[in-house]
């Protein structure tokens, strides 16, 4: 029996033909990167199960004990365990039941088997490589989404807001994450998921009103081949792909009045039906939300199912605009400064005070994007790594600086600003007067006007 | 004029890398190996259990093939299907004899070699 050596693709040949396996263990020991073990029964191997080889071959006659019995006792130990199943003969119908009970392939004794065992181990060595690279890869996104790192922020608003997904995270409770645009509210759904115990699976996010409303079912479930022109072939769908993980729904409050029932009923049912199709899956993902808009009221004007706000609503997570998260602006944007330098290899870049009072000044309407957008081009700017007053520039569509530079009269700009009111709140002359504090009458005034 | 050689060892230079010393270790243990199986076949022949003949044949089937004894090709599979199935017992006699008598025969050429 060889030695095994260390960090070696390590192969266990269960054979109890003296002869054939001891030619199979010399061939496989020519590659100095494999290391083997033979045994010629099936019990002593099975005591060795412990050596967590990479590869078992497994004669499928033995004198003790059936090939089927160790496969399944195999298969019980540790379902990952690849074993290769090498028979005398080429019989299908045992190779099929083999490869349901978890055989990794089935091959038979002949000139070609040496050929074929090399190609499993290639296969496997690929798949484990592939598996390293994934749980790294997992391991740095639960890191870069550790919400004590990924969030940034030490206002008071912000610590409740910490509070609120630490709580989360412990539960598979729906979450609805609500903000202005810019705000974080992937960042803090993609916290949730990485920092719980769903971490390891699937993290699925589905932007509602990028998807046009006659596919987003599909989309959302799945479908069977034939279900629909163009539905070439069967397609899971989104909650199937996260399945055991996440899925993150944004702008959920797009999404049309006829899709609200579809999924209402399925997250009620806790199971779904692709398109076309009648096999019933089971959901297994947590169910996250967000939007922009304000569902309550959505509901209240009709263009949101109250019963799937309910539903959605869970544990409510409001993330408050930039504007009034005070110092954490500066916070931020040392961070995206850092980010940049290191993104960039250039030397560190300091924030002059100035600078700072600039930023604190103004009203972010674009949120954290916003102002990450505006570093960037700061950063670029600056000429001896000291971002100074003039190097920040604003150019959010819908800024106050931008509406400032138009200069144009007080009553045109009292105009434009009870329109956009009269705009948002559907032309709601009550709601509007005291969000403005001014009286109805002169909002109607300037209706009959037309000045608005 | 020297009798054909009943075996070919090209596949077991060609898995071992041309090692002859491997090769030869191969070769000895066969020799030793065939008695066994012979005694084996002929024992259980004459206690009945065909079953076991045809097990014993299977068994050896793989180094047969790679020790490149042609001849043996169909009547080794041939003593594996009959004494499995054990419907014709004369049959299966005769194979015993065929695939014995050839591997007394191999083995002389492998020891003279």
């Amino acid at each position: 029996m060889s030695q095994p050596a260390q960090d070696s693709f390590k192969i266990f040949i269960v054979e109890d033909d003296q002869w054939y396996g001891e030619v199979i263990e010399y061939h496989l020991s020519l590659n100095p990167d494999v290391s083997i073990q033979r045994f010629d029964n099936g019990e002593d191997f099975l005591k060795a199960l412990d050596d967590q080889p990479d590869l078992v071959t497994l004669d499928y006659t033995l004198p003790d004990i059936s090939g089927e019995d160790v496969l399944r006792r195999v298969k019980e130990h540790d379902p990952d365990l690849p074993v290769v199943i090498i028979s005398g003969q080429n019989d299908i119908g045992t190779a099929i039941k083999l490869l349901k009970d978890g055989a990794y392939d089935y091959i038979t004794k002949d000139d070609e088997t040496k050929d074929r065992i090399w190609n499993v181990i290639r296969n496997i060595r690929e798949k484990q490589d592939l598996k390293a690279e994934i749980s790294q890869l997992k391991s740095q996104i639960s890191q870069k989404y550790d919400f004590t790192k990924s969030i940034i922020g030490n206002s008071p608003c912000m610590k409740r807001v910490f509070n609120l997904i630490q709580k989360s995270l412990n539960s598979n409770i729906t979450v609805s994450i609500t903000g202005e645009t810019g705000t974080g509210k992937e960042v803090v759904a993609k916290s949730i998921h990485y920092n719980s115990k769903r971490k390891a699976k699937p993290f699925i996010a589905v932007n509602i009103s990028a998807i046009p409303s006659e596919l987003i079912e599909s989309e959302l479930f799945g479908h069977e081949k034939g279900s629909f022109t163009g539905a070439h072939s069967r397609r899971i769908g989104r909650f199937e792909e996260a399945e055991g993980g996440t899925i993150f729904l944004d702008e959920i409050g797009e999404m049309d009045v006829n899709m609200q029932s579809k999924l209402l009923r399925v997250l009620q049912e806790k199971e779904l039906t692709r398109v076309g199709g009648n096999t019933v899956v089971k959901l297994k993902s947590r169910v996250l939300v967000a939007t922009h808009r304000d569902l309550a009221d959505e509901v209240r004007k009709g263009k949101f199912r109250e019963d799937l706000y309910y539903r959605l609503l869970g544990l409510p997570i409001q993330l408050p605009p930039l504007r009034e998260r005070g110092n954490c602006i500066i916070l931020l944007a040392k961070h995206f400064i850092a980010e940049y330098c290191a993104e960039n290899e250039v030397e560190k870049i300091n924030l002059s005070p100035k600078a700072q009072s600039r930023l604190l000044k103004y009203p972010w309407p674009g949120n954290i994007r916003e102002l990450k957008a505006v570093i960037e081009l700061a950063c670029v700017m600056t000429d001896n790594n000291v971002i100074e007053e003039d190097h920040i520039t604003f150019n959010s569509t819908g800024s106050i600086d931008t509406l400032l530079q138009a200069e144009m009269s007080l009553r045109e700009y009292t105009n434009r600003i009870v329109k956009f009111y009269l705009d948002k709140y559907d032309n709601d002359v009550v709601t509007v007067s005291q969000k403005l504090d001014i009286g109805k009458s002169t909002i109607y005034r300037m209706l009959q006007q037309n000045v608005i | 004029m020297s009798e054909q050689a009943l075996f070919d060892l090209e596949k077991l230079y060609a898995l071992s890398d041309g090692n002859s010393e491997f090769v030869t270790h191969m070769v000895n243990m066969f020799v030793k190996m065939v008695p066994e199986f012979q005694d084996r076949i002929n024992n259980s022949y004459q206690s009945g259990d065909l079953k076991d003949v045809g097990d014993a044949a299977h068994k050896i089937k793989p180094s047969l093939d790679m020790m490149g004894i042609d001849t043996l090709y169909q009547p080794i599979r041939d003593l594996e299907k009959e004494g499995r199935s054990g419907e014709d017992p004369g049959k299966v006699q005769e194979l015993i004899t065929e695939v014995s008598g050839t591997l007394d025969r191999v083995c002389e050429q492998l020891k003279r070699d």
